[in-house]
């Protein structure tokens, strides 16, 4: 009698940010790069770009990549609000409120997609093997596209290709959905220097 | 001598018919007519026919499914050796459902099944804030949109534009759910291990003696995997603890069977120095055996493992009649008339079976398969054995013995012995005091677990799979009644609500009710209710908020979710069997509760809100059967001294109550120091005790029977050879049986073995006193 609740599709988008590039390019290589990066920090913009809507929906803010803790993400405007994303923990946090923080075993799905996602950001690709082919593309300026289409359910449901483009930095970040809606993320001011964590970032990863 | 070989002929007439019945119940059939599930020992309850379907129902899915967790490093690894497995274990036919993998159509089958209701189904936190807070959906949305993690896309929001149904659906799937899926496996991390889980539906029941003989091809495919992909299996299932108690019990009939047999053959052999006697011997044995086995079949369509256990001891009570009629040959070697000498014992053997009888037709009438399947087993089985020594033996015998007769020194001693007044005070009485004191060390144990050998590797694998799956060690199932689905699936609702409470406190670890996946009408109306205003008061601010391209507009129509609906999906696979349906004109559902822990202050908390509830009864097998057990084991308590009361009459009628009491009082106060002196071993008492004593009492009062028909001294001494060494095959038999790994049957071993012994020690009480 046992209750393992089946996994169903159903679609909890994830986004997923790297960082810088080199020539010739393996996807070993990539691995090797991106796990050497302790730390990240730096901004983004998001647009989601959705057909039922008469312009794009943008927002923008700030983000904090921890190896070892997990992923900040800080939105600015429209209205500022903070997630917060450890292993298998998400808090959602707006300015004056209550947090409210969702367990991955009370909600797998989310949590199934943010592993998902935090292994990208990790580079730890050999785990994304699975789920999505992967070709690497260079184009002449230094510039390396990574390319994922999703292989198995429930990803291939909602996406058609994940695209991720970077050079010395990461560029940006392109989920296309099957009906053709678009989220772009893109990335400015990477900062990979100051590999410490501030007071107040270790604080935001405690639950 | 004519009369003589007309018996034999239709005597060996009957047994042949018998033989071929016998070839017709076993080889010509499928399956061997051998029943082990202990369950169906048991009287059904009577008393709510609903509960034991449920019951029924319930313990068939619950029996009939198998859990396996590879156990390894690596997560690829894990899925290849779970292809590997499961491709295996298909062709061995052991299962006919095995599921190892998610496909992506069971993934879809939440959603699928849900989807078209959407207006209806309402998480219970959405459900709060619209009825309080409706304008507040706006902006949740809207953050969600944002949100990267999210991922709303475009598709979901046009179909559900207030995000409401990915809160239902995520609320459905959120119970203990550890595993996460991988490569369409379901695995889950524990301890640094990783575990992948494969669930399977046996392709029959686990008591199914065809399906068990499977087990050994899977041990192998296990074994194999196992050093293939170095990964650690484990499985747990009833099927394992059937199969291991029927191998258990099987290989105790054969070493009980065996045994008494081998001994008994060595004591032929060394008593009577010829083969006839032992030919005849095992002749009556095997008819009586032969005979109780088809009668049973006939009567019951099977034999139960147990009656086979129990009825192999009978080896040790029929062999009375024939030992008493071979000494009869071996001490008139010169003078032998095998008429005279069945006429001879002809009374007091007949008196045996009766008064043994008597015993076993008590246990006839009382409502419980086991003990009528029990005593009808013995009754054929014992009169078939006396059928053949009257009717055959004296057609079988018709010369006369031509072996010394045995050194009887020591025998004779002890009956001499028996002389004394003082030793047949004394004696009694020391045995009688003894008891006393032991029987205040009496303890009762009606625990049905007992009947069960557990191993304790297939308990430590259930227990660790338990931990690692998120179950509960101890899961109560209540059963719920009403008179309409409806009704049922809001009284559903109420407990369940109740129970969630609790969970929250940490009471319970978790709940499993119906109602989690298919919400009463009155409960789908009022959330239609909701968003349906939800949307007319809020849908033009979302629409500007989001500056949509469309309005946002409720276009749903109210059509109700049904259980049936539920149960016709692919999701209700798992938990579809809590429902039961119509059962006896009212409706039933089970809800399962695991671990309860109440809170200090309030020990019985949950239990007695259960308990209030009049439509909610508690489908606890475990303690339903042990008060099933503690009931018998007073009514067969009673029963024995009915016996002894009709015995005793039936003695006083034929030799006066002075005799009469001479007669009764060894196998009396052979059943009390028995007893005691199972008590003193610190073995509980239990029903299986009390069927020992009337064993003890049909074989002791057979003892003294014989020494209360002799009419001379010498055939005392006659008597007392067959009462010997007929104690002494009873006592090798159940000597072995208080070996037995099972509890319940090494009690009852115990008690019988001590019985006979004490039981042959005072027969002589019952000897005429004329002096020898």
């Amino acid at each position: 009698m046992f209750n393992i609740r089946l996994l169903q599709s159903f679609f909890i988008g994830f986004l997923l940010c790297c960082s810088s590039s080199i020539s010739a390019l393996s996807l070993e290589q990539l691995q090797q790069q991106l796990t050497t990066k302790k730390v990240l920090r730096g901004d983004f913009i998001q647009s989601k770009t959705l057909q039922m809507f008469n312009q794009p929906l943008v927002s923008d803010g700030t983000f904090l990549l921890s190896h070892q803790q997990g992923l900040i993400w800080n939105q600015i405007t429209p209205f500022p609000v903070t997630l917060v994303l450890a292993k298998d923990k998400l808090r959602q946090q707006f300015e004056d409120q209550t947090p409210e923080i969702i367990e991955a075993k009370d909600n797998p799905m989310v949590f199934y997609f943010s592993h998902l996602f935090l292994s990208l950001f990790k580079g730890d690709l050999s785990a994304l093997e699975s789920q999505f082919s992967m070709t690497i593309t260079e184009s002449e300026k230094e510039t390396w596209l990574l390319h994922l289409s999703p292989k198995e359910s429930p990803l291939n449901k909602v996406f058609k290709q994940i695209e991720i483009k970077g050079n010395k930095q990461i560029q940006s970040l392109v989920l296309t959905e099957l009906n053709g809606d678009l989220s772009v993320i893109e990335f400015s001011n990477i900062n990979q220097e100051q590999t410490q964590l501030s007071q107040q970032e270790e604080n935001a990863f405690k639950f | 001598m004519r009369s003589n070989s007309k018996r034999l002929l239709l005597w060996g007439g009957f047994i042949l018919c018998c033989i071929g019945l016998l070839i017709q119940q076993t080889v010509l059939q499928k399956h061997l007519p051998i029943e082990t599930n202990i369950l169906a020992l048991l009287p059904k309850n009577q008393q709510d026919k609903i509960a034991q379907s449920a019951f029924e129902q319930i313990a068939e899915n619950i029996n009939n499914r198998v859990v396996f967790l590879i156990k390894g490093k690596d997560k690829d690894n894990l899925v290849d050796a779970a292809e590997y497995f499961t491709d295996a274990l298909s062709p061995i036919g052991l299962f006919d459902n095995i599921d190892a993998t998610i496909s992506d159509n069971q993934q879809q089958a939440w959603g699928a099944l849900y989807f078209p209701y959407r207006a209806q189904l309402l998480s219970e936190e959405d459900k709060q804030t619209l009825q309080q807070f409706p304008e507040k959906r706006i902006n949740h949305v809207v953050q969600q949109i944002y949100n990267p993690f999210s991922g709303v896309s475009g598709g979901e929001l046009k179909s559900d534009p207030f995000l409401l149904f990915r809160d239902y659906l995520s609320t459905r799937n959120n119970s203990d759910g550890n595993f996460s899926l991988y490569k369409n496996h379901l695995l889950t991390e524990v301890d640094d291990a990783l575990y992948l889980i494969i669930q399977a539906d046996l392709a029959g029941d686990a008591f199914d003696s065809q399906l068990q003989s499977l087990l050994p091809q899977l041990q192998l495919l296990e074994t194999n995997t196992e050093q293939l992909f170095h990964v650690k299996l484990l499985h747990t299932g009833s099927l394992f603890y059937a199969a291991y108690g029927t191998d258990s019990a099987k290989s105790e009939i054969s070493t009980i069977g065996v045994g008494s047999l081998i001994g008994i053959l060595l004591l032929l052999l060394f008593v009577y120095r010829s083969t006839l006697p032992l030919v005849l011997a095992l002749l009556s044995i095997s008819c009586g055996l032969l005979v109780a086995f088809v009668t049973t079949v006939l009567v019951f369509g099977e034999v139960h493992l147990f009656s086979l256990v129990f009825g192999a001891s009978l080896i040790g009570v029929s062999i009375d009649y024939a030992f008493h009629y071979l000494t009869e040959r071996l001490v008139h070697p010169n003078n032998w008339d095998p008429d005279l000498a069945l006429k001879q014992i002809f009374n007091a053997i007949s008196l045996g079976l009766v008064t043994s009888l008597i015993g076993y037709l008590g246990l006839l009438i009382a409502p419980f398969p086991g003990l009528q399947q029990l005593s009808l087993f013995s009754i054929v089985g014992l009169f078939s054995a006396y059928l053949t020594v009257v009717l055959c033996y004296p057609a079988l015998t018709r010369t006369a013995s031509n072996t010394k007769q045995p050194n009887l020194q020591y025998l004779t001693k002890w009956l001499a012995l028996w002389q004394s007044k003082r030793l047949q005070m004394l004696l009694p009485s020391t045995l009688v005091l003894f008891a006393c004191i032991g029987l205040t060390q009496i303890t009762f144990n009606d625990d049905i677990r007992q009947l069960q050998a557990m191993p304790a590797s297939l308990k430590s694998q259930e227990h660790l799979i338990k931990n690692i799956t998120g179950v509960g060690n101890n899961q109560q199932l209540l059963l719920v009644k009403a008179s309409s689905e409806e009704q049922l699936l809001q009284r559903l609702e109420t407990l369940s609500e109740q129970f969630n409470r609790w969970k929250m406190e940490g009471y319970i670890q978790s709940v499993q009710s119906i109602s989690q996946f298919v919400p009463s009408i009155q409960t789908q109306q009022t959330n239609y209710q909701l968003v349906e205003s939800l949307y007319q008061q809020q849908g033009t601010a979302l629409t500007d908020k989001l500056n949509m391209s469309d309005p946002v507009e409720f276009e749903q129509i109210f059509s109700p979710l049904l259980v049936k609906d539920y149960l016709k999906s692919s999701v209700s696979e798992l938990l579809g069997f809590l429902w039961l349906g119509e059962l006896s004109g009212q409706y039933a559902s089970v809800i399962i509760l695991s671990d309860i822990n109440n809170p200090p202050e309030n020990p019985l908390l949950v239990e007695n809100y259960i308990n209030q509830q009049v439509d909610v009864s508690v489908l606890d097998k475990t303690s339903e059967i042990s008060a099933i057990f503690a009931h018998y084991r007073i009514f067969i308590g009673e029963m024995l001294l009915a016996t002894y009361f009709i015995i005793g009459l039936l003695l006083i009628w034929r030799y006066g109550v002075n005799v009469a009491f001479k007669v009764l009082t060894p196998p009396f106060i052979a059943g009390i120091a028995a007893l005691a002196i199972t008590a003193v071993f610190a073995i509980p008492i239990t029903i299986f005790n009390l069927l020992a004593l009337l064993l003890v009492l049909g074989i002791g009062i057979d003892y003294t029977l014989f020494f209360a028909e002799q009419k001379e001294s010498i055939s005392s001494q006659n008597t007392f050879l067959a009462i010997t060494l007929s104690a002494i095959t009873t006592v090798l038999s159940f000597g072995l049986l208080a070996l037995s790994e099972t509890q319940a049957i090494h009690g009852f071993g115990v008690t019988v073995l001590t019985g006979i012994i004490i039981a042959w020690l005072l027969a002589p009480l019952a000897m005429r006193q004329e002096g020898i």
